[in-house]
């Protein structure tokens, strides 16, 4: 990261992986470029100006229509059928990759949502992205549906697991494909998604596209509702709508845990806030002490911070005499706060994904 | 990533042992960053995909010959742009767009200035409409260095050039954009400040 500090746009948009983040983002590039940018936010305006002179390279790139890359591979496959190739090439050879053409125009046809799409979005047929993979290739998804009345849990070919809630159903093929691991959920499901890098996990529901490389969330689909949302547990995790791959400025969310979107399904808008119960994030759960004797609350809140992966905005100038003392326990984040805030006589809100707590201070005898 | 730069050298290796899945992975990686770059150099898709399905029958029935490639990408640029300017002379009737001429670019009106509420997606519909304008080898330099991430060395190989042209067209490319284009010269001067 420190290396990017004096960077100049034209060297931004020269560089492999700032072009990569641009033309193939992944849920890591783009934690990459927004913490860069949380650092160094001086930068902002180079990076913006190398961002949208990449987009527009880009936009004037054609690429071809999956017919267009299925009908030159039968080209290919039919030059290879000539005679004279034959002493090069084993018994029926073009059979067999003809067959696995059919699974690359899958992974092809699925990574839309990756770049492709996102491309050229004029030559590809939405309705069959819709549909999925199945449509394409003839292959049967597994399909679980949880009609009884408690949580079903189900583990998938890679190690995830998947808790279905009553009247929900996923559907996921028996082994994924080399490159993505795709399911499409209705309703409401909570994935312990088994990390690997190289093969993105990618959740469709509804309008909604979620993907991960490995962490913990909870997506609600309801059909019918209005909203559909999207908590993070752990992990990393990157939620996008399908209608943003139309668009020029991507609309993608970036969460943390604790963090969740929500897309309006009336109005299309995706938004972020924190989780209505906050929990404690993995690595710090287990080893946490609430308990406080006559501390800063500078150091309470970033206690709470780590805790739970929030950001908790202060007049550090204003609460600089607040201390506290209090033996917090298991009691939910917004309670702590509560007790918190009594004790200093300030007050908190909730804003988006951070909380911001306002006070006038304490006096100086309260030390 | 190093990953995929790998992946891609590791791809090249099973194909040159016979592996057919290393070919069909290959095609399927490469065709469509081909295609867009072979539509740079020749304006004609029919012409494009017949160096496209060319390439690929060679590269099977050559395998066991084709050498250990430093880098696929380079190798398969290299090679669709030579397929192409032969299957162009062959071609009655068409033109490789591999000269300077072209017409005049019109200016795109600078009487819309830049606002600052304008909509980002609006000021990249300029970049790209300006894009447009230039002359194709333009185009084409700029494709390879901004879109498909080649180094001005590799370019001069790719299009059989040296590497000081390929400096000078990219900076023809640039200023050209920003007499077209006057509401893009704070963007685009940062751009030209490495040719100074």
């Amino acid at each position: 990261m420190e290396n990017y500090r004096n960077y100049t746009a034209e060297e931004f948009a020269q560089d492999a992986f700032f072009q990569q983040s641009v033309y193939r983002p992944t849920a890591d590039s783009d934690f990459f470029w927004s913490s860069f940018l949380e650092r160094y936010p001086e930068k902002q305006p180079v990076v913006t100006a190398a961002r949208t002179f990449l987009q527009a390279v880009e936009k004037g790139q054609v690429l071809p229509s999956a017919e267009q890359g299925a009908r030159m591979w039968q080209g290919i496959e039919r030059q290879l059928q000539e005679p004279e190739s034959t002493p090069e090439i084993p018994e029926s050879p073009v059979r067999r990759i003809g067959l696995r053409w059919i699974r690359a125009a899958a992974v092809l046809l699925m990574m839309g949502f990756g770049w492709w799409f996102v491309t050229k979005p004029g030559t590809y047929d939405r309705s069959i992205a819709q549909k999925g993979w199945s449509l394409i290739t003839g292959t049967t998804l597994e399909e679980k549906v949880n009609d009884t009345t408690s949580p079903l849990s189900i583990r998938l070919s890679d190690g995830s697991r998947v808790v279905l809630q009553p009247r929900s159903r996923i559907r996921y093929p028996k082994s994924f494909d080399a490159s993505k691991r795709e399911t499409y959920l209705e309703g409401e499901g909570f994935f312990d998604v088994a990390r690997n890098t190289l093969q993105p996990f990618i959740v469709y529901s509804g309008k909604v596209i979620t993907q991960v490389v490995g962490t913990s969330f909870t997506i609600r689909a309801i059909p019918e509702a209005k909203t559909i949302s999207v908590a993070v547990r752990t992990g990393k995790v990157a939620v996008y709508t399908r209608n943003a791959a139309e668009e020029a400025s991507r609309n993608r969310l970036l969460l943390t845990p604790n963090q969740q979107a929500i897309f309006d399904i009336g109005s299309g808008q995706l938004t972020k806030r924190l989780v209505d119960e906050p929990v404690l994030v993995a690595r710090a759960a287990g080893t946490q002490s609430f308990i406080f004797n006559n501390a800063p609350v500078s150091q309470v809140f970033r206690k709470l911070e780590q805790a739970y992966g929030v950001t908790i905005q202060y007049d550090s100038t204003a609460l600089r005499h607040c201390n506290l003392t209090a033996p917090l326990g298991n009691e939910p984040l917004f309670r702590k706060l509560d007790i918190i805030c009594q004790t200093i006589g300030a007050t908190y809100e909730v804003w988006d994904t951070r909380i911001v707590v306002t006070g006038s201070g304490c006096e100086t005898s309260n030390q | 990533m190093i990953n995929e730069r790998q992946s891609d050298e590791q791809l090249w290796n099973a194909l040159r042992e016979g592996d057919q899945d290393a070919f069909s992975a290959l095609y399927q990686r490469f065709y469509a960053t081909l295609y867009s770059y072979g539509y740079k150099v020749a304006d004609n898709v029919t012409l494009v995909e017949d160096a496209i399905q060319d390439l690929f029958v060679d590269l099977w029935r050559m395998r066991r010959s084709v050498s250990g490639a430093e880098s696929v990408k380079f190798y398969l640029f290299r090679s669709l742009r030579r397929k192409i300017h032969v299957l162009s002379k062959k071609e009655d009737g068409w033109h490789f767009v591999d000269t300077e001429t072209h017409a005049a670019p019109e200016s795109y009106s600078a009487e819309h200035p830049l606002m600052q509420e304008e909509e980002q997606s609006q000021l990249i519909e300029r970049i790209t409409y300006a894009l447009e304008k230039l002359p194709p080898r333009q185009q084409e330099v700029i494709a390879l260095r901004f879109y498909q991430g080649f180094k001005n060395e590799e370019i001069a190989r790719i299009m059989g050039i040296t590497e000081k042209s390929v400096r000078n067209t990219l900076h023809k490319a640039l200023s050209h954009l920003r007499e077209q284009a006057p509401f893009l010269a704070p963007l685009l001067g940062f751009l030209l400040w490495w040719f100074s």
